[in-house]
This record gives structure tokens, C-alpha cells and sequence, in this order.
């Protein structure tokens, strides 16, 4: 079973209840990933520019701890607006690979271009992003 | 005529504006979850002295049901989007997004994530018919 906690302070956030509920609910859905759950050890800020929002997401030894930010450096930042945070848990997985050659896909890939989508550690931490979008992803095989 | 927001001639009027929608009947086509339900929290100040939710019973890009019920009825939908009078003027209004609204914590959801975020857009298309009746608020 993944725990995921919400820190106090970020409780009131609209944005840290629907991340923890949407990984919670991923994860009772497709069991398969909570391997890679378990199997992430990082720091993730999520920024909302739009809404001025930032969520922090920690994985750590099978947990998830969710708050405010970080007062350290994360190891991936992504940027962008509200809807465009949404738009990166509708990107299929194809050969254990985010997959940018559909509709969806080819949305994300155009606004990263666009840089209205910034990923800072994007190729430092690579295979974390990849198994961080495959957590998010909500499309199912 | 401006309807009275909320009331049953102004579900009646939103029903209408759903149903002839051309971007919800596309963006919701494929919606089979179940009903939704628009909850506002009693303010006595305006005259709703109790939660008052709008079920809206919606089925591959159509509303077959629209009614007024109170929040114990409100709670059996599959998902639940609460916020006090202010918070749907303002998306009634087009003022506020409300998937902004639920990241910001203006707007509570209840139901499954994963759908609702494979729906943003058909969402923002239902929110879109809300502002096109013809509202009366009640603090105005």
C-alpha cells in the first residue's frame, strides 16, 4: 500500500489534494505501478504560473510527502499552466515511454517547444520523469 | 428574462444550453460516468439558507436530467464539485475557470481524478453553457 501525505500546510491547496488523490487512485487502479512508486527517490515542484501555485511532491522510501515547495533545489521543476499540468497525466505510454505522436502527445511536446511548458532536470533526471508520467498518466491501455 | 441563479427555471435554461451545445455534445461523448453535481454552500445572506446541489445527469454529451436537490441526495453523485455562492457566480460569470477553481482550493472535488482529468475540456464546455443563460443573482 503507497502512503501518501499530505503536509498540513498544503491541505488547503486545491492542487496537493488533487495530485495525492489522482496518484492515490491511479495507483488502487493500476496496480502495476506501485513498483515504480516504490522505486522513486526524488523531489518534484510542480508550478502552476497561472494560478500562482507550487506543490511539492517528495518521494521517498515508498512514500509520497506533499507540501508547499522545498527550500532546497528540487531534481525536476516543471512550469507551466493549470490546464497544461493536467495535459501531462493524459500522455500515453507506449514501449515504457511517454508517448508524443498522438493528439495529446503532440499538444505537450508543442508548448515544450513553445517553453510554456518548462522542465527544468528534464535530461539530468530523465528516467524519473519518465516514471513520474507513467504514475500521472490516467490513459489506460 | 434573467433567471434566478440558483433556482428551477435557471437549471431548466442551463439543461437547454448543455443540450444544444456543440462543443459539449463533442467533448463529452464519450462520458458514461455518471451524474455530477454542482453544490452551493448555504449562504443566508443571499437567501440560501441550505447546500443546494444541481444534479446534472449526463450521458455521452447529453444532459437527460437536470434537478434541484439537497446535499444528502447531492453526496450519491459519482462527483461533486462544492463552492460557496460567490465562487459559482464567478464561474457562472466566466470569471473563473474551474479547473483553476479546483487547484486553487475555491472549488472542492469529490469522484474520480483519473476521469475528470480525461474530461478537463468537456468540464470547462458544461461550465461554458452555465454562462450562457441569462442569470439573476440573488445578492444583486
Amino acid at each position: 500500500m503507497a502512503e501518501i501525505t499530505i503536509l498540513k500546510e498544503a491541505n488547503e491547496i486545491g492542487l496537493a489534494v488533487m495530485l495525492s488523490d489522482l496518484i492515490r487512485q491511479n495507483l488502487d487502479q493500476a496496480p502495476e505501478k506501485i513498483k515504480l512508486f516504490s522505486s522513486l527517490d526524488a523531489k518534484v515542484l510542480i508550478e502552476a504560473r497561472d494560478i500562482q501555485i507550487t506543490v511539492g511532491l517528495e518521494f521517498k522510501q515508498e512514500r509520497l510527502t506533499v507540501s508547499e515547495g522545498f527550500s532546497v533545489k528540487p531534481d525536476l521543476h516543471i512550469i507551466a499552466d493549470s490546464t497544461t499540468i493536467l495535459d501531462l497525466c493524459l500522455l500515453k505510454i507506449k514501449f515504457g515511454l511517454p508517448y508524443f505522436f498522438d493528439g495529446a502527445g503532440f499538444k505537450v511536446l508543442k508548448k515544450l517547444l513553445a517553453r510554456e511548458l518548462i522542465i527544468k532536470g528534464l535530461l539530468r533526471h530523465f528516467p524519473t520523469l519518465v516514471k513520474l508520467t507513467k504514475i500521472f498518466s490516467v490513459i489506460r491501455d | 428574462m434573467p433567471y434566478k441563479f440558483p433556482s428551477e427555471d435557471w437549471i431548466k435554461e442551463y439543461q437547454k444550453a448543455i443540450n444544444t451545445s456543440e462543443d459539449y455534445k463533442q467533448s463529452g461523448a464519450t462520458w458514461t460516468a455518471g451524474s455530477v453535481c454542482l453544490v452551493v454552500t448555504a449562504n443566508p445572506s443571499v437567501g440560501i439558507e441550505k447546500d443546494v446541489g444541481i444534479w446534472l445527469g449526463l450521458h455521452k454529451g447529453v444532459c437527460e436530467e437536470i434537478k434541484l436537490v439537497p446535499l444528502e441526495e447531492a453526496q450519491k453523485a459519482p462527483f461533486v464539485i462544492m463552492g460557496d455562492y460567490s465562487r459559482w457566480k464567478q464561474v457562472v460569470l466566466g470569471e473563473l475557470d474551474p479547473v483553476q477553481g479546483m487547484m486553487q482550493g475555491k472549488l472542492k472535488l469529490k469522484g474520480d481524478l483519473p476521469t475528470i482529468v480525461r474530461y478537463v475540456r468537456a468540464s470547462q464546455d458544461l461550465v461554458q453553457c452555465a454562462s450562457k443563460v441569462d442569470t439573476q443573482f440573488m445578492d444583486e
